[in-house]
Order: structure tokens, then sequence, then C-alpha cells
């Protein structure tokens, strides 16, 4: 069971402020229980499949001038990146 | 001007001069303005008739056009499109302008596609009515009482009212085959690798594609042929993939098909078991045999689905910090940390659920529990799902268990919702490619008919589907 203060706990790591907090306990917490389910599932001894490429598959490691300026939507002062103060 | 008829035969018309582009454009357009009700888009593109005179043009003065020359194309608002604003159907990202253009995007308009506008969708793709978007809902243009599916319930409801010929939606766990089973038209997920995600804003990158949405099977292989393909700035895409989808053929001819045991249970609403049994007798009178077959790890596989796109979704959205991507707020007078979970709390509720969903299920302590378990399910079912493709060419069921609900209904039962996902998760947790093709109605609402393939074999799908188009 999720507590009123995990949810809590979590939205701060997420960075997420919310409003109507009984609101997000229960939602949440009916999905979490939901998902139990997959301790139903016997999967135990399954092993994690994973996906391995060789690196002879991926493009080469060089550097592809883009003409498109991919920063300026963020807000640029200067030529640098304007971001709140820290602490 | 018939805007119903296939995007096929429309490029075939302008390109022979019989309409031109320019009238094609401006009818959709204004049949765009005529079902504004519906909340099909989020915006339109208002340079959308000189761009087609461009193509008349070319086509007067004998100029070599592309095979979507003049066609009328919607875009589904979390695919980039350099220049037009792309929003997700979220506040975070209502005035986000991409400086690029999505790869399928781009090989859309070389074609001479015009791109009218951009559809809604739920939230950074999250949800399957189209009601969690930040615009409103998209109302299903067969009964605008009823949620179109989603997420890309925009773009199905788009190629349904013939306000574009062909669609592009994106799909992580049905979202171009449920829309498009609620919609009444085909929705088609590619194999994981054949179409580009550059530029389609992620959700859940591991598991999600973009997908075409059409009136017919042909047009939607016409959009494969454009889309898919090797790209070099996404490295998931499969290099040897085909890139030939001729969907002409009917020939089923000694062909096996597996009918799901578990996506059609005993319980099914009987206007869909009726599209299912109509489905297997055309599949059957084209020379196919079909028989019963089971996947046990169905019944976890929505469970695994959503424990692995909240995961996923947590960390895929962390970016969205307003600094980098955002909307006018002033960072004077905050902290770093708090000013970040200000300018987030525009994200919407799901969005939010998600998130935070999506910070449990791998964390410290919980892991064990959710998230390596649901990889383990995705492992099994994987297995499963090869396996039966050692014995059988396709797999069909009912796209969606459940004939569309009224808009309202479910919004509330984030559990319930999940389950309506039950029949198309599996082809995104395996890489399959599946095709949602409509087969009839139940109370007045279209029914589709989902029919999966194994890996790399899209065009061989999409040919097979053509079988269950048209009268029985």
């Amino acid at each position: 069971m999720v507590t009123d203060d995990e949810i809590n706990r979590m939205a701060a790591m997420m960075r997420l402020e919310i409003d109507d907090r009984s609101e997000y306990v229960e939602k949440v917490q009916r999905m979490l229980d939901y998902f139990e389910i997959l301790d139903s599932a016997g999967v135990d001894d399954e092993e994690i499949a994973v996906h391995e490429v060789s690196l002879d598959r991926l493009r080469a490691d060089e550097h592809i001038p883009s003409k498109h300026n991919l920063s300026y939507a963020a807000r640029n002062e200067r030529g640098h990146v304007k971001a709140p103060r820290l602490g | 001007m018939d805007l119903q008829a296939s995007a096929a035969s429309l490029a075939g018309m302008v390109r022979r001069g019989e309409i031109s582009a320019e009238d094609l454009i401006a009818h959709t357009m204004e049949r765009i303005e005529q079902t504004r009700g519906l909340n099909i888009f989020i915006s339109t593109n208002q340079d959308a008739v000189r761009q087609a005179q461009e193509i008349d043009r070319a086509i007067k003065s004998g100029e070599r056009v592309g095979r979507l020359a003049g066609i009328p194309v919607s875009i589904k608002d979390n695919i980039c499109t350099g220049g037009h604003r792309t929003t997700c159907a979220s506040r975070m990202l209502e005035d986000y302008m991409p400086p690029y253009d999505a790869t399928v995007v781009r090989r859309l308009r070389d074609e001479g596609a015009i791109i009218v506008g951009k559809t809604n969708m739920d939230e950074f793709a999250m949800g399957l009515t189209t009601e969690f978007s930040a615009f409103g809902p998209t109302l299903n243009p067969l009964n605008p009482q009823f949620v179109p599916g989603g997420s890309s319930g925009g773009s199905a409801a788009s190629v349904a009212t013939s306000t574009s010929a062909i669609s592009l939606g994106s799909d992580t766990g049905g979202s171009v085959r449920n829309p498009a089973s609620f919609c009444g038209v085909v929705g088609f997920k590619p194999t994981y690798g054949m179409v580009s995600r550059y530029g389609l804003i992620s959700y859940a990158n591991s598991i999600e594609q973009i997908g075409p949405l059409g009136r017919t099977v042909r047009d939607v292989a016409l959009a494969m042929e454009v889309i898919s393909g090797p790209d070099i700035n996404d490295d998931t895409t499969i290099r040897s993939a085909p890139t030939r989808f001729d969907a002409a053929h009917g020939n089923l001819d000694g062909k096996r098909v597996g009918l799901v045991r578990q996506m059609a249970p005993n319980d099914l609403d009987r206007g869909i078991r009726g599209a299912l049994d109509g489905a297997v007798s055309k599949l059957e009178s084209s020379g196919a045999v079909c028989e019963d077959v089971s996947l046990e790890t169905v019944d976890y596989s929505v469970a695994a689905y959503y424990t692995i796109t909240s995961t996923e979704a947590g960390s895929n959205l962390a970016r969205y910090d307003n600094i980098r991507y955002g909307y006018d707020l002033d960072q004077e007078g905050y902290e770093f940390h708090r000013y970040l979970a200000k300018a987030r709390s525009r994200f919407g509720p799901e969005v939010k659920r998600r998130i935070i969903a999506g910070g449990f299920v791998p964390s410290s302590g919980y892991a064990g529990r959710y998230f390596l378990k649901a990889l383990k399910v995705k492992s099994r079912l994987t297995r499963e799902v090869n396996d039966l493709f050692r014995k059988y060419d396709y797999l069909i069921s009912p796209t969606v268990p459940v004939l569309p609900f009224r808009i309202g209904e479910r919004i509330d039962d984030p559990v319930a919702l999940f389950l309506v996902d039950i029949n198309t998760v599996t082809a995104n947790l395996t890489g399959k490619p599946a095709i949602s093709v409509p087969c009839g109605e139940s109370e007045g609402l279209p029914v589709g008919i989902q029919m999966m393939a194994d890996s790399i074999k899209d065009a061989e799908l999409l040919g097979a589907a053509t079988v269950l188009e048209g009268q029985p």
C-alpha cells in the first residue's frame, strides 16, 4: 500500500508540484495495486532478454553538421542558456 | 469533389491533371472548418493552399512530382513539423516550435504531400480516448457522444471525416490501432525499427512506433513506402528492412492463422464476436486455415506494459524543465528545484500520475516487485509469440475487446481504461507489426479486427489484410 508520504516524496523526486494530493494518492495506488498481478505471472525464473547491437551495426562515430540551430527554443541570453539560480 | 476517395486514387487524379491540388486542398481546408466542432485538429497549416499551387505549377510545367503530390495529410501533434507548432496536446509545450521536421514528415513532404494540420491526441500520447488532451477531447465522428479512441484520436477522426486522406499517428500500446477501430478506419503499427522515430516526441521509446492511418489498406501501404526505411538519425531503424509494400495480393492459400483465445473471451460483445467470425470466414475463403491458439502471458501483458511505459515516461519527461523547452514563467524569486516543480505543474493529471508511478516502479525497494517482473513478462510473451509464429503466419483478434464508450464514461478509473489495451499491447511489447481493419459494426459503432505478423513481415501483413476489407 502506498502512503501519502510516499507519494509526496516521489512527486518531489520527479519534480512535480501537485495540488490535489488525495486524488493522486488514490489513483496511483490503484495503478500500483493492479501491477501486483505481475506477482502471479510465475516469471521468477525467466531471463530478461537483452537486445545486443554490435558496434559495427551503429553509424560511424563522426560529427554530422546540422543546418538547424537546435537550441533556439531555449532561453538564450548572450549565447548562454539561462536557468534559475541553484540553492 | 470526392474527398472520400482513397489517397492512391486522389494522387493519380492530381498527377494526371484531372483535379488540381489547389482544389483538393482548398476543399479539405473547408471540410476542416465544417468539422471544427469535433475538435480534430490542434492547429492547421495556413500555407497549405499555396503549397498545393506549387504542386499544380510543377505538374503543368511537366516536372516530376512525388507519389503523394497534392495529397492532404495530417500529423499527430507529437511528431515534429519544422516551423509549425507541435504541442503534444500539453500546456507544457503549447508554444513549442520545432526547428526541424521529423524524418517521416520530411519524407512525406519530399513526395509532395501537403500537411494540412496537426491532430489532437491524449497529452504526450498517454491515454486511449483522446480525453486527456489539454485542448479538450476529440469527438467520435460516427457518434459525437462517444470517444474516438486514442491516443491518436484526432488522426483517426481526421481520416474518417476526410479532413485528410492519410494521417500519421504513434502507437505505444495500441494508440494507432485503437482509434482506427473506434472510428472505422485502417491503422497500422509497423515492426519496431521499420519507421524512424527521429522527431517523434518520446514517451516510451523502447516500444513505440510511428504508424499510418488511412481509409484503405492500400493507402496505409502507400504511406509505409514513403515513411519507412533506415535513418541515420535513428539507430534503432532496421537497415535491411524491405521498402516495397505491395498490398495488392489477397491470396492466402496455405497460410495459417491463429485466433488468440485470451483476446476473445467468452463474454465478448456479440457484435464484436460476429465481426471476428466474419473476418475468419473471409480469411478462410481466401485459402487460409484458421484455428484457436493460446497466448498465456497476455493476461499479464497490460500490467507489464504500464510498468515499463510509466518508467520510460518518468525518464523521458524529465527534460521538460522549462529551460530547454517550455513557456513563459519568470525565473526570478525561485530556487532551482522549486522552479522546475512549479514549471512542471503544467502537465495534466494523467501525465503526472504516470510520472509518479514511473518513479515508484523502478526505484530501490520496488524494482524487483514491479519493473524487473514486467521485463520478465515481456521476455516470456516474446518467446510465446515467436513460438506461435513458427507455426502460424498471422494472429487475429478483435483490435479492442469492447465497443467505443461514451465520453467521460471511463475517465475516472485508470485501471478500467488500462484493460481496453489488452489486445493491442502484445505487438508493442514484442516489436511485431499489427494492423486494425474495420470489419462491420455493433450497435451502430464500428468494430476493428487486428492482424499481427512476425517481425519484418509488414508488407506480407498488409497484403493479407486486404482480404478483410469490403463486404463478406
